[in-house]
C-alpha cells in the first residue's frame, strides 16, 4: 500500500503538471490496481475518483487549461518548424497568450499534418515509431511516437481499462480491427499482457475466418472456454452479423461478453442485430484517434460524450468558421493534446473534422462533472448542407441501420438536393415495400429526402461514403467451409 | 497475584475474541487502490524500531502526550464504522483519552481504575490497527516476516539492550503506557503493545486466509502462549522485562507456515464472499 500510495502520488502531479511520467511509478501503481482486483475482486468508485483526481470547477478548470495550453505552445513554438513558423506569422508570444490569442491562432488542419508531418516533431526527442492512420477522410497521415509516449500511452489505456473492468485476467481478447492500427495494437495488446488477459490480432480478414476465431473452443487452463472481448469497428462488426447468421450462427455459439467498439458511428440498429448474434453482450464505446490520443471522450449512458481536462483542450468550432459553436450547435471538434503522454508529435488545435455539439449542462449524467458534447454526429466531409440546415452521418445511419431492409454495414452515398438530400442506399432487394420502410425511416430520424435511390450491388453506388471494414486483410488460409461451421456451432 | 493475571488475561482475551468481531462485522476503511504487500512490512519495522528511540529522545513531557494522541486517532477512527458516525467515534475516543489522563493525575499511573483505562485504550488500538492491515490484504507471508523480524528486534532490544525496559520505565509511569498491565501489589502482569499486537494479527489473518476453526486453534494457542508467560512473570519465575517474541514468535511463524504449505489462502474478496 505505501509503495502504490507514493506512485499515485507521482503520477498524480505528472497529469496535474504535464511533467514527464515516472514510467515506474505508473507501473507500480498499475500493479497496484492489479494487485487490488485480485484481493478484493473490483477497484471500487472511491478508486476511481482517488485515481482521476477531484472533479474541478469551471473557472479552475479553464485556468489550469491555459496554463496547460500555453506549456505545450511554448514547446511547440520552439522546437517545432510548423509552430515556429506559424507563432512567428501570426505574432503570438505562446508564453504569455491569452484565451483571445488561443482562439485566434490558426486550426491545424488535416491536410497540414499529412503534408508536411515531420514538421510536428519536436527536436529533441526520440520517436520510434510513426502510427499511420486507417480512418475514411482521405490519404492516410502519420504520427510520430516515443518509446516513452507507448509506455505511457499503454500505462493510461491499462488504467482505464482496470477501473472500467473491461478485461479480466481470464478473458480472451478478440481484436478485429485493421492490423496497421498500430497505435490501439500496441496499447490493447500491452494492456491485455498486462492484466494476464489473452489477445488475439485477427485483424480485417474474411468474417468467415474471424467468425471461425469467435466460436472456436479453447482449452487454456485459466481461461474462458472462447473469446469473451471482441475489438472490432462498427463496420466490420456488421460484416460479421451479416455473415454470421446467414451462416447459421445463433448465440450458443458464442460466448462473448464486451464488444469495445469505436472508431465510426455505432447505431442502435447495429447494436440490436448484434445481439442476434451474438446474444446480450455489454457495448463499450469510446472515441479516440491516433493523431489525438490521450484526448479522446467517454460515452455516458445518457448519449453525451464526455472528456478528461487534463488529457487536453477540446474546444467546438463553428462549421462556418466564426469561432466557438454555441451550446447545441453544431460545429468541428478541435483538440490540443496536453503532456506528459504527448511530447514527440505536437499538434495545437487540431481539427478532427468530427462534428458535435457542446453541451453546457446542468448535465445529471454519472460525468456530469466533467465537459461534454453530444455523442460524433459524423465527419464534416460527409455531412450535407441544405437549405433548411445540415444532415449529418448519424441521423442518416440510425435510420438505414434501423431498418432490417439495408444489410451491415448500411452503404450509401449522398449529395445536396434542393430542401433537402438525395440518397443512394444500398438494400438486400428492392421489394416493393422497401422503398417506404427505408423513407419512413429517414423521415424518423429527421432526413428530409428528396431523391431515394435504392441498390442491390455496391457497384452501383456512384459514391458511396467508405467504411472501415473495407480495409480487407487476407490470409493464407481458405475461408471456412460449411464442414468447419457445422463443428463450431456444436455447442 | 491471581487478580493481576485473570484481569490482565480478560483484556488478552477480549482483545483477541474483539478483534476476530471486529474482522467479521465491520468493514474497515483501507485506501482504494493498493494491498498491502512488502513495502507495508518495512514501514512497519522501520517504525517499530525507530519508534522506542524517538520517544526515548524526547521529554516525557512531550512523548506522552504525543503516543496518547496517536492512540486516540486511532481508536477514534477503529470506533467510526462502529458508531457509523466520526462524531460520535471521536467523542468517546477523546472521552477515553481525557479519563487515561485525568486518572493517572488524579488516582496515580497503578491506581485500577486508569490501569483499566489504559488497558481499554490499547485494546481498541490494536483491534483497529490489526484489522486496517488484515482487511487491506496482510497475508500469512507477511506475518511470518514480521514475526521473524520482532523475534531478532526483540532479542536486541529487550535481551541484549534495555531499550524496551528504557522505554517501558520512560512511558509507563504515566497516563498512555504503550503496555498492558495490572498490578497486585507488588505483583503485576505486563504485556506490550507489540507482543499483543502480534498476537491479534495472527488470529485474524488465519481467519481471513484459512476459516474460523483455524483461527480458533490460533486463538487458543497464543492465549495459552501468553497465559503461560504472565503466569511465570506474575510467580516471579521470570523476573523483569523479558523478550516475549522468543515464545510467540515461533508459535505464530511454525503455525502460519504449516497452514500456507497446507492449503492455498484465501484472498480478501473470498473471505468477504464467505462471510
Amino acid at each position: 500500500m505505501l509503495d502504490v500510495a507514493v506512485a499515485q502520488i507521482r503520477v498524480a502531479l505528472s497529469i496535474a503538471t504535464g511533467r514527464r511520467l515516472n514510467i515506474r511509478a505508473l507501473d507500480r501503481l498499475l500493479d497496484g490496481m492489479l494487485a487490488t482486483r485480485f484481493e478484493f475482486g473490483m477497484i471500487g468508485a472511491e478508486g476511481a475518483q482517488a485515481l482521476g483526481g477531484p472533479p474541478l470547477d469551471d473557472e479552475v478548470r479553464q485556468k489550469v487549461a491555459l496554463r496547460r495550453f500555453r506549456t505545450v505552445a511554448r514547446r511547440a513554438a520552439d522546437r517545432t518548424r510548423y509552430y515556429s513558423r506559424l507563432f512567428t506569422e501570426q505574432a503570438i508570444d505562446p508564453a504569455t497568450m491569452s484565451w483571445d490569442d488561443v482562439r485566434r491562432l490558426p486550426i491545424t488542419g488535416r491536410d497540414a499534418l499529412r503534408e508536411e508531418p515531420d514538421s510536428f516533431v519536436c527536436a529533441g526527442t526520440r520517436p520510434v515509431m510513426r502510427a499511420i492512420t486507417t480512418g475514411t477522410t482521405g490519404p492516410p497521415t502519420g504520427v510520430w511516437y516515443s518509446e516513452y509516449e507507448l509506455a505511457a500511452l499503454t500505462g493510461a489505456t491499462t488504467n482505464h481499462v482496470l477501473l472500467r473492468n473491461l478485461i479480466r485476467p481470464d478473458d480472451i481478447v478478440q481484436m478485429c480491427i485493421s492490423s496497421r492500427a498500430h497505435l490501439p495494437v500496441i496499447t490493447i495488446s500491452g494492456t491485455c499482457y498486462r492484466i494476464g488477459a489473452i489477445v488475439q490480432v485477427t485483424g480485417l480478414v474474411d468474417p468467415a475466418l474471424a467468425l471461425a476465431q469467435l466460436s472456436e473452443r479453447r482449452s487454456i487452463p485459466g481461461k474462458r472456454k472462447r473469446v469473451t472481448v471482441l475489438n472490432v469497428y462498427p463496420s466490420y462488426l456488421g460484416e460479421l452479423i451479416e455473415h454470421g447468421l446467414r451462416g447459421g450462427y445463433r448465440p450458443t455459439d458464442f460466448d462473448l461478453e464486451r464488444i469495445l467498439i469505436g472508431g465510426e458511428i455505432v447505431t442502435a440498429g447495429l447494436m440490436r442485430r448484434a445481439e442476434r448474434l451474438f446474444g446480450p453482450v455489454e457495448f463499450v464505446e469510446n472515441y479516440a484517434s491516433t493523431e489525438m490520443v490521450p484526448c479522446g471522450g467517454n460515452p455516458c449512458a445518457s448519449g453525451h460524450l464526455h472528456y478528461e481536462s487534463s488529457a487536453g483542450l477540446h474546444e467546438v468550432v463553428a462549421l462556418d468558421g466564426t469561432g466557438l459553436a454555441a451550446d447545441g450547435e453544431p460545429g468541428s471538434l478541435v483538440e490540443t493534446p496536453f503532456p506528459p503522454y504527448r511530447e514527440t508529435t505536437l499538434l495545437l488545435r487540431y481539427d478532427t473534422e468530427d462534428i458535435v455539439a457542446p453541451l453546457s449542462g446542468p448535465l445529471d449524467c454519472e460525468f456530469r462533472n466533467l465537459p461534454a458534447t453530444t455523442h460524433v454526429l459524423g465527419k464534416r466531409r460527409f455531412a450535407l448542407r441544405h437549405d433548411d440546415g445540415w444532415v449529418f452521418q448519424r441521423q442518416v445511419m440510425e435510420a438505414l441501420e434501423g431498418s432490417e431492409a439495408v444489410p451491415l454495414p448500411a452503404r450509401y452515398g449522398n449529395r445536396a438536393a434542393s430542401a433537402g438530400v438525395a440518397l443512394e442506399v444500398l438494400v438486400r432487394d428492392d421489394d416493393p415495400g422497401v422503398e417506404r420502410a427505408v423513407r419512413d425511416q429517414l423521415e424518423a430520424h429527421d432526413v428530409p429526402v428528396k431523391e431515394l435511390t435504392l441498390v442491390t450491388d455496391p457497384a452501383q453506388l456512384s459514391a458511396a461514403i467508405p467504411v472501415r471494414s473495407d480495409l480487407r486483410e487476407t490470409s493464407f488460409t481458405p475461408a471456412a467451409a460449411p464442414a468447419l461451421l457445422a463443428s463450431s456451432t456444436g455447442g | 497475584m491471581l487478580q493481576s493475571y485473570v484481569v490482565a488475561m480478560t483484556f488478552v482475551l477480549a482483545t483477541l475474541i474483539g478483534t476476530r468481531f471486529y474482522l467479521q462485522n465491520v468493514v474497515a476503511r483501507r485506501p482504494p487502490v493498493g494491498v498491502f504487500n512488502r513495502s507495508d512490512v518495512a514501514g512497519l519495522l522501520v517504525g517499530v524500531v525507530v519508534m522506542p528511540f524517538a520517544y526515548l529522545a524526547m521529554p516525557t513531557q512531550v512523548a506522552v502526550p504525543l503516543f496518547g494522541l496517536v492512540i486516540v486517532a486511532i481508536v477514534a477512527v477503529t470506533l467510526g464504522p462502529v458508531f457509523g458516525h466520526s462524531g460520535w467515534a471521536w467523542l468517546v475516543a477523546v472521552a477515553l483519552g481525557a479519563a487515561d489522563l485525568g486518572l493517572a493525575a488524579v488516582a496515580g499511573a497503578r491506581s485500577p481504575a486508569q490501569l483499566a483505562v489504559n488497558a481499554v485504550l490499547l485494546c481498541i488500538a490494536i483491534v483497529g490497527i490489526a484489522n486496517v492491515w488484515v482487511q487491506s490484504g496482510m497475508r500469512g507471508r507477511h506475518l511470518i516476516a514480521v514475526a521473524v523480524a520482532l523475534t531478532v528486534y526483540d532479542t536486541v532490544a529487550t535481551a541484549l539492550f534495555p531499550i524496551t525496559f528504557n522505554l517501558f520505565t520512560h512511558l509507563g509511569a504515566g497516563p498512555f503506557a504503550p503496555f498492558l498491565a495490572w498490578w497486585s501489589g507488588e505483583h503485576g502482569v505486563i504485556i506490550g503493545l507489540g507482543d499483543l499486537l502480534v498476537a491479534t494479527l495472527f488470529v485474524i489473518v488465519v481467519e481471513k486466509g484459512f476459516g474460523s476453526r483455524a483461527a480458533m486453534v490460533a486463538l487458543a494457542s497464543v492465549a495459552t502462549t501468553i497465559g503461560i508467560m504472565a503466569a511465570l512473570a506474575v510467580t516471579d519465575t521470570v523476573r523483569g522485562v523479558a523478550p516475549s517474541m522468543w515464545v510467540l514468535g515461533p508459535v505464530i511463524v511454525a503455525h502460519t507456515a504449516y497452514l500456507t504449505r497446507r492449503r492455498a489462502e484465501r484472498t480478501v474478496a473470498e473471505y468477504s464472499g464467505r462471510r
